[in-house]
């Protein structure tokens, strides 16, 4: 019976999905929202909430992180994004800023306003200046 | 040339900056402020003519940049810098060195909901009118729907009024009553216009309905007023872009622009090469090209990009009026 468990333990961890979370500054009072709306955010169409400027962060283009965002939540190929941000550059827009690591952008997100970013949902920390607005996985 | 020399000294200084890509522009210093531009080389041979035509264009710098909820955007550029045209064995040579504003307008951003533009920017009609210069197109030509309904260029106000939750919808009004900004290089010499815009916006699929009245002055010199209706529509996924428009356009004389229309599609066939096809007709009483009112025509393209703002094009059209065949081919850079 033990091995059993064992084995079954073993099996749902190698299968569980890893968990990202799209956090915001708690003074940016944003609820939970669609996948489409943080899209329209880092695409900067949208780009005020209410009279509060938003600021969505990547990470660095080697981060696996943001290979899934892209993936699952931007649904976009690294060169339709590389694309539309030559499309935008010539309509004045620009990307999003970019942070080296997790951490960091969590900081930026502590410190700025309107800050936004993505980060594994393990490394939220408990008490933080920032709440989830949206929620996806690997899976 | 003094210009010219100029101009690719300052990109090659960009280039070799350090963290610059190309297509992205160059950020100076910590400001908030970009600049960048585009270029374009083009060759056309008409099939049924001796008539070939050689031309070094759309030479121009961006600059742009924001601070808290305003925005700018300044584009100046040689339009037709050299042109060296062979027809029967005839060669002539043409330089406009004039440096015109192509865009040249400041942004508010009031809230999430509405935005404010006041300057000389691209009429914000239809999906091809607002990425018109060639390194962003998908072949060296534009369609005729995009320079015979509308105004290319608006000087004016452009309110807007956006509205998100899972899609978007955009609100727009077109005003200008006053002189446009270097108008010779607009395609119609307007006083006036007054349009508006409607566009839904979901995921990959966007659809616009624009409609108006401008003020054109005509050949004798006396302005008519026109108006103008256009419907379009922009797929654009990670491999296939399919867009197209169709448009209406009256003057005093009814029906100027009986129908006009487009549809294209590009696929990504395999990384950095993309073949693409166009179908157009028009159907007008005025002269569109070579005294020619009616006209079908499919194009044939393929674009090869090493990196997305580099681009080799090549397309051969076939018309309905085969005097109008041609094949052309261009190179163009975004930097």
């Amino acid at each position: 019976m033990k091995k059993i468990c064992l084995f079954l333990s073993v099996f749902s961890l190698s299968v569980q999905a890893n968990e990202y979370v799209v956090i915001a500054n708690k003074e940016l009072h944003i609820n939970k929202v669609t996948r489409e709306y943080v899209k329209q955010i880092y695409l900067k169409k949208h780009t005020y909430l209410g009279e509060k400027q938003l600021v969505p962060v990547n990470l660095s283009g080697q981060s696996s992180l943001r290979d899934s965002f892209e993936k699952h939540v931007l649904k976009m190929s690294k060169n339709h994004l590389r694309r539309f941000w030559t499309v935008e550059h010539y309509k004045g827009k620009r990307p999003p800023l970019t942070m080296q690591s997790a951490n960091s952008a969590l900081k930026f997100v502590e410190k700025v306003e309107g800050g936004l970013a993505y980060i594994p949902a393990k490394t939220l920390p408990k008490k933080s200046a920032v709440h989830v607005i949206y929620m996806w996985s690997d899976k | 040339m003094k210009k010219i020399i100029l101009f690719f000294m300052f990109v090659v200084g960009m280039l070799s900056a350090k963290e610059y890509e190309l297509g992205e522009g160059y950020q100076l210093g910590k400001t908030p402020l970009y600049v960048g531009g585009y270029f374009s080389v083009d060759y056309a041979s008409y099939s049924k003519s001796d008539l070939h035509k050689v031309s070094l264009n759309d030479i121009a710098l961006l600059s742009y940049g924001s601070y808290h909820k305003f925005s700018y955007m300044a584009e100046m550029e040689f339009k037709n810098y050299y042109v060296k045209t062979y027809n029967n064995g005839e060669k002539i040579t043409t330089k406009d060195t004039k440096l015109y504003a192509e865009r040249l307008y400041a942004d508010y951003t009031a809230n999430e909901n509405f935005m404010a533009r006041l300057g000389k920017y691209n009429s914000n009609v239809g999906y091809w009118n607002l990425t018109p210069i060639n390194v962003l197109r998908d072949t060296t030509s534009s369609p005729v729907t995009a320079r015979i309904i509308f105004p290319k260029y608006t000087t004016g106000i452009d309110l807007q009024y956006h509205l998100f939750s899972q899609s978007e919808v955009t609100f727009n009004i077109t005003l200008q009553d006053n002189n446009s900004l270097d108008e010779a290089y607009n395609n119609f010499y307007i006083r006036k216009h007054f349009g508006f815009g409607l566009e839904y916006s979901y995921e990959n699929l966007s659809i616009k309905l624009n409609g108006g009245y401008f003020h054109k002055k005509d050949h004798t010199q006396a302005y008519v007023d026109n108006y103008y209706g256009y419907l379009s529509f922009l797929y654009n996924n990670d491999t296939l872009k399919v867009m197209g428009g169709l448009g209406h356009r009256d003057d005093n004389k009814k029906d100027a622009v009986k129908l006009s229309t487009y549809l294209q599609t590009t696929y990504e066939i395999v990384s950095h090469h993309y073949p693409v096809i166009r179908l157009e007709h028009h159907d007008a009483q005025i002269n569109v090209e070579n005294n020619i009112t009616k006209d079908s025509s499919v194009i044939f393209g393929y674009t090869y990009r090493p990196i997305y703002p580099v681009a080799f094009k090549v397309e051969y059209q076939l018309h309905s009026n085969k005097e109008l065949d041609k094949f052309l081919t261009s190179f163009s850079v975004m930097f």
